[in-house]
């Protein structure tokens, strides 16, 4: 896309699909208010990212960006509080400043999303793998498979990962 | 404008990057591997720069104490995907009773890609030619990519008879349990807490438990299973999926366990009074109307049924 990306189609969107979406959301959130602000930051995304659906798409295209970005507001929310709760069992002194927690909530947050993207498998072996630092061999035993397996879901995991981090 | 760093990198370099990262997680890489390695690195600023990337994520993973991570995104291994924010309930709509059920819905579920209301059954022809149904209360998202047909159980129950796909992609059920990979057949998958109830009409399947060795079923076998566990292997119940058709079907059904499915397919509670909860039921009764359902309990068992509210109905001894 040219980095001049002409505006008339994203204000013809907006004319012919704003009330539409606002609609759809309230009708799943039962919220008017959040609605009209996730249907307002769908636009706004549009605009920073300057992707534009084709011809006749624009409904289904506005749906799913309002829909992962209320998913990632429920995430957020959800990985925060699970967060202060692991904090609460910390003795005082060892409780992160407020900064590290803003970059260790981002950090869940972007983990999460990887997570989330892999098959069930592919997540277990991983989190076995990076976060109770199990060997190869272990997770096979663990997962009941074989280690050439383990190696396989842990290349689809890092393609995961990777995914996340660098798609586009 | 793109800096250098941000440019894409071939999809050939990725994965090679990507399978020394998978080795050296392993642990396990002696000297020749190494060296190669360092050689692989040096051939092409291209890789480097990838091998960079890599080394990004390491260091993103690492940016979380191990115990931290692990209690706020596994504490329950699945549930991310089902889990019952109640969230939504405090968004309620005044008036709206409509609202009042679907405000009550988890996230996920109220924004899957196929959702069933309470009472509501769907039917779908999916891309590859399958032809999905959910009964009430049931979500999914459906995910086919060039390499797979993925479905999401996100809660309740599906039944799917699957197409012949021309490009030959996997068929795999995606539930809280496990995975449940199809080999040409029809079955049905009820997600009930951590469980699935897995029932086979056609063909065979592989269930893959999150935890336990993988076990395949022929036509004709139903039985349940857990991230770690099977249940017996039992023959499949073609009148739990009468559903399907509208109706359900009770043959020698416990009340208690009546009264539970039909709650499923009403919004509201309706509960069975533990006293009769035993009495066996046997019968075919059309979904549509509950409420006819609940007359014809009455005229045909000992039973009285009280509407406390629209919302609340119990069901004890006359």
């Amino acid at each position: 896309m040219p980095p001049d990306a002409p505006l008339q189609p994203l204000d013809s969107l907006y004319r012919d699909h704003h009330g539409w979406l606002q609609g759809w959301l309230r009708q799943r959130l039962g919220d008017r208010e959040r609605a009209a602000d996730i249907a307002q930051d769908t636009f706004l995304r549009l605009l920073v990212t300057r992707r534009l659906p084709e011809q006749n798409d624009g409904r289904r295209f506005l749906a799913q960006i309002a829909r992962n970005l209320v998913i990632d507001q429920w995430r957020r929310q959800r990985i925060k509080q699970a967060y202060l709760d692991s904090l609460a069992t910390l003795p005082q002194p060892e409780s992160p400043s407020l900064e590290t927690r803003a970059i260790v909530i981002e950090t869940l947050m972007q983990i999460d999303a990887m997570l989330d993207s892999m098959p069930a498998k592919v997540r277990e072996a991983f989190l076995l793998s990076q976060f109770e630092g199990l060997t190869y061999t272990q997770i096979a035993v663990r997962l009941q498979v074989s280690v050439s397996s383990v190696q396989k879901y842990m290349l689809r995991a890092i393609t995961a990962c990777y995914q996340v981090l660098y798609a586009e | 404008m793109k800096t250098a760093s941000e440019a894409p990198i071939a999809a050939a370099i990725v994965e090679q990057a990507s399978h020394w990262l998978m080795l050296r997680w392993s642990g396990e890489l002696d000297q020749e591997q190494q060296r190669r390695f360092a050689e692989w690195r040096a051939a092409d600023p291209e890789h480097d720069r990838a091998w960079q990337r890599l080394e990004h994520l390491q260091s993103t993973l690492s940016g979380v104490p191990a115990d931290t991570a692990l209690s706020v995104l596994r504490e329950q291994p699945d549930a991310r995907r089902r889990q019952t924010l109640k969230l939504l309930a405090a968004l309620l709509v005044a008036g709206g009773s409509s609202y009042l059920v679907q405000s009550q819905l988890p996230w996920r579920e109220a924004m899957a890609d196929l959702r069933s209301g309470t009472g509501e059954r769907l039917q779908r022809t999916l891309a590859d030619g399958s032809r999905l149904s959910l009964n009430s209360g049931s979500a999914v998202d459906i995910l086919f990519s060039a390499s797979e047909r993925r479905i999401r159980l996100l809660t309740g129950e599906l039944l799917l008879d699957s197409g012949h796909d021309a490009a030959q992609r996997p068929l795999i059920v995606d539930t809280a349990a496990g995975e449940i990979q199809a080999l040409g057949t029809c079955f049905s998958v009820y997600q009930q807490g951590d469980k699935c109830q897995v029932d086979l009409f056609e063909g065979e399947l592989e269930l893959r438990p999150l935890q336990a060795r993988a076990t395949r079923l022929q036509a004709g076998q139903g039985c349940w299973f857990s991230a770690t566990r099977f249940g017996d292997i039992a023959p499949a119940n073609l009148n739990a999926i009468a559903w399907h058709d509208g109706r359900l079907i009770a043959e020698r059904m416990p009340l208690g366990q009546f009264v539970a499915e039909l709650a499923r397919h009403r919004p509201g509670l309706l509960r069975c009074d533990p006293a009769i909860a035993a009495v066996p039921l046997t019968g075919v009764f059309p979904l549509a109307d509950t409420d006819r359902v609940l007359r014809a309990l009455e005229q045909s068992l000992p039973v009285k049924v009280h509407k406390l509210t629209r919302f609340w109905t119990t069901i004890s001894p006359a």
